[in-house]
């Protein structure tokens, strides 16, 4: 696994993205530090992610905080 | 402030006596706030500084603050910066890029069209849609916004008359500035600083101060950094004004367009696409006339300069363009921007030449904004006066004493206005007498009445 990571950062957040190598393959993780979120994405999910428009991060974001959970 | 003191200011105004203490009256700069800078068509930015979708940058009318932005759709945007919420400011970074801003308080999410995008808790907090409908809510936008030439206007009057009347006659000036191609400008900054002056008197003396120039700027001239401003050169050039700004203007040796544009420095294919850009009038002024634009002032506070130092030992001189904003924090203290600016096709080699010319001359570190700025801290300074209440300032030159022209206009001026050559204070009473109309409450552009004010009453200037 490597370590460096690289930052995307603005005055609004921070994320961190690095190369995560599994013994059979690779993958891309982001990170999202402040929200202790992260995902790893394949190859096939990243080339998808080319042909999406705002829209679908206007449409991930009307949480801005991510999924809310209700209390129990 | 009474508005009977205020009429008598701008009667003194117009007839060439300046109250000395409109420079530093704390009542004067808030009646400013509202009529003037409330009224006028105010510079935010320049296009090529968000040249990309996402790219933005905060610039404000006085209080308010604005992101102008690129969207995602390539649109230029004015957006007041305050969350529809409870009115946090929404970005505070200086630049950016970004699809999305979240506000700091309660983290609602707006797209960069200004729409709002995301409400944390929606649901539970509002009812979701029963409460508040996102789709409906989008940051302000100020009531009238416009381009010219790239250059990014905002309007806090709804009624505002349009930019491009409100510019009138003045746009043939701001060509030579702001169009040297095709392509326009690029922009580089701005660079900001606070000066302890009021902000009319940088954009008085950018308007049409050529008598300071020889005094003022004497060092600059002794360590050959400039050729031109003997006194007996200076005067030689033209002051012009039309409509809402004016400026100055350099005599420059006999030649054709070529030549003349070429002595002032300009390699050839800007002088090419000069010739492409501007129109035979605008290309008279300069090769018939004989006339380069050097500093100029739009109404109220933005300014230009145009000139062309030595830049090494070897004698190569090399012109600039500095846009520059004199943005107003209290009757008494401005905060300068000053942006480097050049045409975008221009070789590299002259670009980078050119910037040096500029950071030599203005910005921050430039020698003639130095020696400029004393003496405008100073003014300023003594207006605060008890005494300086009862001064008013003679601002009455290239006139006699029944307020007659000492000279006459220059015949076949091939732009709009009128210019005079000779020393002469019409530019700062020009300026200044729209500053008494917009302070009076009637807008001398829908009135149209800017450029035949007399003097005094039954005198023709
Ligand atoms: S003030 Fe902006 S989200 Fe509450
Ligand atoms: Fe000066």
């Amino acid at each position: 696994m490597e370590d460096n990571y690289i930052e995307i950062a603005n005055e609004f957040s921070l994320a961190r993205v690095r190369k995560v190598k599994t013994r059979n393959g690779e993958r891309l993780e982001i990170s999202a530090p402040k929200q202790e979120s992260k995902i790893l994405l394949d190859p096939l999910e990243l080339e998808s992610l080319t042909w999406q428009t705002s829209e679908l991060f206007a449409e991930l974001l009307t949480q801005p905080f991510g999924p809310e959970t209700e209390y129990v | 402030m009474i508005e009977a003191d205020l009429s008598a200011i701008v009667n003194d105004i117009n007839q060439g006596w300046i109250p000395a203490n409109i420079y530093s009256d704390e009542g004067i700069f808030e009646l400013e706030k509202e009529r003037v800078f409330g009224n006028t068509w105010m510079f935010l930015a320049h296009e090529s500084e968000i040249p990309e979708p996402g790219d933005y940058v905060l610039r404000r009318i006085l209080d308010d603050s604005f992101i102008v932005v690129r969207d995602d759709t390539g649109q230029v945007r004015v957006l007041f910066n305050m969350c529809l919420h409870r009115g946090m400011q929404v970005c505070r970074a200086e630049v950016g890029n970004a699809s999305f801003f979240r506000c700091p308080y309660h983290a609602w999410t707006y797209k960069n069209t200004g729409q709002l995008n995301g409400v944390p808790h929606h649901k539970d907090a509002y009812g979701g849609n029963k409460g508040l409908r996102k789709e409906e809510m989008s940051l302000l936008t100020p009531p009238s916004v416009d381009s010219y030439n790239g250059m990014i206007f905002a309007n806090l009057d709804e009624d505002a008359p349009s930019l491009d009347e409100y510019l009138g006659g003045f746009k043939f000036f701001l060509d030579f500035y702001t169009r040297q191609s095709e392509a326009g400008l690029e922009v580089n900054g701005p660079q900001r600083w606070r000066i302890k002056a009021n902000w009319k008197i940088g954009a008085e003396n950018f308007s049409g101060d050529t008598y300071h120039t020889p005094h003022t700027h004497q060092s600059v001239v002794e360590i050959q950094l400039f050729r031109e401003p003997k006194a007996s050169k200076r005067k030689l050039g033209a002051l012009y004004f039309s409509d809402i700004g004016g400026g100055t203007t350099y005599h420059l040796p006999p030649g054709n367009f070529d030549e003349k544009v070429a002595y002032v420095g300009y390699p050839e294919s800007v002088i090419e696409s000069m010739k492409r850009t501007f129109s035979p009038e605008q290309r008279a002024m300069i090769s018939e006339a004989g006339f380069m634009p050097s500093a100029a002032t739009l109404f109220p506070n933005l300014s230009f300069v145009h000139n062309w130092p030595q830049i090494n030992e070897d004698g190569l001189v090399v012109p600039f363009i500095s846009i520059r904003l004199w943005q107003p924090i209290s009757a008494t203290e401005t905060e300068v921007y000053s942006w480097f600016a050049v045409d975008k096709q221009a070789p590299d080699w002259y670009k980078e030449a050119s910037y040096k010319a500029y950071l030599m001359c203005f910005g921050s570190s430039g020698m003639f904004e130095q020696d400029d700025v004393e003496n405008w801290t100073s003014i300023t300074t003594v207006a605060k006066g008890q005494l300086a209440k009862k001064l008013k300032l003679f601002n009455r030159m290239g006139v006699d004493k029944e307020g007659e022209l000492l000279h006459e206009p220059i015949k076949d001026w091939p732009g709009p206005g009128r210019a005079f050559t000779g020393f002469g204070e019409y530019n700062q009473r020009s300026l200044l007498r729209l500053w008494g109309q917009y302070m009076l409450g009637n807008d001398p552009v829908r009135a149209k009445g800017f450029t035949s004010t007399p003097m005094s009453p039954n005198r023709a200037e």
